[in-house]
């Protein structure tokens, strides 16, 4: 038979072996005999060991059972259109008691929406509207983004850009798949210069300060900021959203400067939030403690607390914030909570770099719901449309959600 | 159930494909890097295994023989594609790297074990179903609570239930003695 090859197949069936192994071990279900079994088989390889290792977090468990759950849906049809070509039959019907419901394929990505309900009955009594055909492939964001030197020099760094450059007073930047990191060195005033890290619409970049704090920077974001911290304040600017972790130094302050508000920090860590096109500044205390300053106010925010700066209101503190909500972008998702779809369709937008247009008017109702970053947009939009969240319409990359 | 296929059993076939399209599937668009180019990938896979039905009995493992034969046809795919790329467009060709052994190795042990416990969650009772696919998903059993607007002791008694059905080994049977399941009658 072409293509076929004896030792690809016996390797291929040792790994769907261990997966039915590390499956049943994940299930509690394992026989001593058949947990020696895998731990000998793996033994033998660093590599096997460490694939393993990866479906121990939950995070990849989550994605992978995203994509499966996209693909199941057009199983039946796929199935359909394979005898109506290939044997001139019909798909045989599944055997009962083992269907995989296509409705709970679809609802496990988006358990939490159906949780909260409220649209479940409107999408039974809402008028029935033709799903628009979505069949341009619009791929989700990256890590991409464009590094701008203190003389001006623009590096445009993408998934996979890699590099080194030395800037003045022997300042070392080291990029490399979608991060970047700076050294540490003691120079004088006159050689800091200042870099600007930005990503566009569907990037996203990981840097290291030259103090070692680290910053996730989301879409459509910029961080400006010293190649080398001298003064009394670390200080750095920023517009969009960025998570922070902070490296401790006592006696040299963290400050995020965001137009006129400003985070003041020590060590700590906390997430950003400032799109203009969202109305208001969010800052979100993961660990530690930051003091916000807007105006005259300042405030000092305590774990799980979030600051609300919005202009011509005072500032408001927010208790109990889901943190995992606020950071669930930097681990690969869009988590949303009670949030309006607007809401939803801008972060979407700022990843796939889409522009979003209303023709629907009645825009009350709230969700919920997690669903992977790593998904096609045309993926995401039949996993909203399945959800009954809306109907999407594609133009080019203008998403039009219909009444 | 490869003499299921051989004698041509249509109803083997569907319950192979119903089975394994959806892994195969994601292990073609990783490869392949096309969602797009997936789909032609598995009906490929798919064809050749009913149209070769009548010499599969070299094959051993008729899983592994899938993922292999959506392996070679990916990287086909990825090479028809950049020689038509490099036709086309001479002086922007980006190549495009293949992947290699580990790349779908490594993909293969995480789509294949995500199956199988999916496939074991899909046999539990539905409310079950529900917490057990959260706790798979990392979240807390107050997360859970949270989210399908039940209480945390709901949420620990469904996943003692689950534990106890898995562990009863009644589900199990059926999820990884594969064979009797794709031998339908």
């Amino acid at each position: 038979m072409p293509g076929f090859d004896e030792t690809d197949d016996q390797q291929a069936a040792f790994f769907v072996r261990m997966s039915q192994l590390i499956a049943k071990e994940k299930l509690g279900e394992l026989s001593d005999a058949q947990r020696e079994e895998l731990r000998q088989s793996l033994a033998g390889d660093e590599r096997y060991a460490a694939w393993k290792a990866e479906l121990d977090q939950p995070a990849l468990i989550a994605v992978v059972m995203d994509e499966l759950s996209i693909a199941e849906a057009h199983v039946e049809s796929s199935l359909e259109s394979f005898h109506r070509l290939h044997t001139a039959g019909r798909p045989v019907r599944r055997v009962p008691g083992r269907q995989i419901s296509r409705w709970w394929a679809a609802a496990a990505v988006l358990v939490p929406i159906v949780a909260i309900g409220i649209w479940v009955a409107e999408r039974h009594s809402g008028p029935a509207v033709t799903t628009g055909q979505v069949t341009s492939a619009i791929p989700p964001g990256g890590s991409r983004a464009t590094l701008t030197l203190g003389n001006g020099t623009r590096i445009l760094l993408d998934t996979s850009a890699s590099g080194h450059l030395v800037q003045k007073g022997g300042i070392q930047v080291q990029y490399d798949q979608g991060k970047i990191g700076y050294s540490t060195a003691k120079i004088a005033d006159s050689e800091v210069t200042y870099n600007t890290l930005a990503t566009a619409k569907g990037g996203q970049y990981q840097l290291t300060l030259p103090d070692g704090s680290k910053v996730w920077l989301n879409a459509a974001s910029s961080l400006r900021y010293p190649t080398a911290f001298i003064g009394k304040e670390r200080h750095v600017e920023l517009t969009g959203e960025a998570y922070f972790e902070v490296a401790q130094h006592k006696d040299q302050p963290f400050t995020v400067g965001v137009g006129t508000m400003n985070v003041k920090v020590l060590g700590t860590e906390f997430d950003v939030m400032a799109y203009p096109e969202e109305g208001h500044k969010l800052t979100t205390l993961i660990q530690g403690s930051v003091k916000v300053q807007s105006g005259g106010e300042a405030k000092q925010l305590s774990v799980g607390q979030q600051s609300v700066v919005a202009a011509g209101s005072p500032m408001n503190i927010v208790t109990d914030i889901d943190v995992e909500n606020v950071v669930a972008w930097k681990t690969g998702f869009f988590r949303f909570k009670d949030i309006d779809l607007q809401t939803m369709m801008r972060e979407i937008a700022r990843w796939y770099d889409i522009d979003v247009q209303f023709e629907r008017q009645d825009l009350t109702l709230k969700f919920g719901g997690r669903i992977s970053r790593k998904l096609n947009l045309s993926e995401l939009i039949s996993l909203l449309e399945g959800n009954g969240v809306g109907h999407f319409k594609l133009e080019g990359r203008k998403l039009i959600v219909l009444p | 159930m490869i003499k299921g296929i051989q004698s041509g059993n249509t109803a083997t076939f569907d319950a192979v494909y119903r089975q394994m399209y959806p892994t195969l599937f994601v292990l073609a668009s990783r490869l392949s890097r096309s969602p797009e180019a997936a789909k032609d990938i598995v009906a490929e896979v798919f064809l050749k295994l009913w149209e070769g039905r009548s010499s599969l009995e070299r094959v051993q493992d008729l899983k592994a023989y899938l993922y292999v034969s959506t392996r070679n046809r990916s990287i086909n795919y990825l090479r028809s594609n950049s020689l038509r790329a490099a036709q086309e467009l001479t002086e922007r060709t980006m190549s495009v790297g293949e992947p290699s052994a580990d790349d779908f190795f490594q993909s293969l042990l995480h789509v294949e074990t995500v199956r199988a416990l999916r496939e074991a969650v899909n046999n539990l009772p539905p409310e079950c179903k529900k917490v057990v696919d959260l706790v798979l998903r990392g979240y807390s059993t107050n997360d859970i609570a949270g989210l399908l607007g039940i209480s945390a002791s709901a949420v620990s008694h469904q996943k003692a239930r689950a534990i106890k059905l898995l562990k009863d080994n009644v589900l199990l049977l059926i999820i990884f003695s594969t064979p009797a399941i794709l031998s339908i009658p």
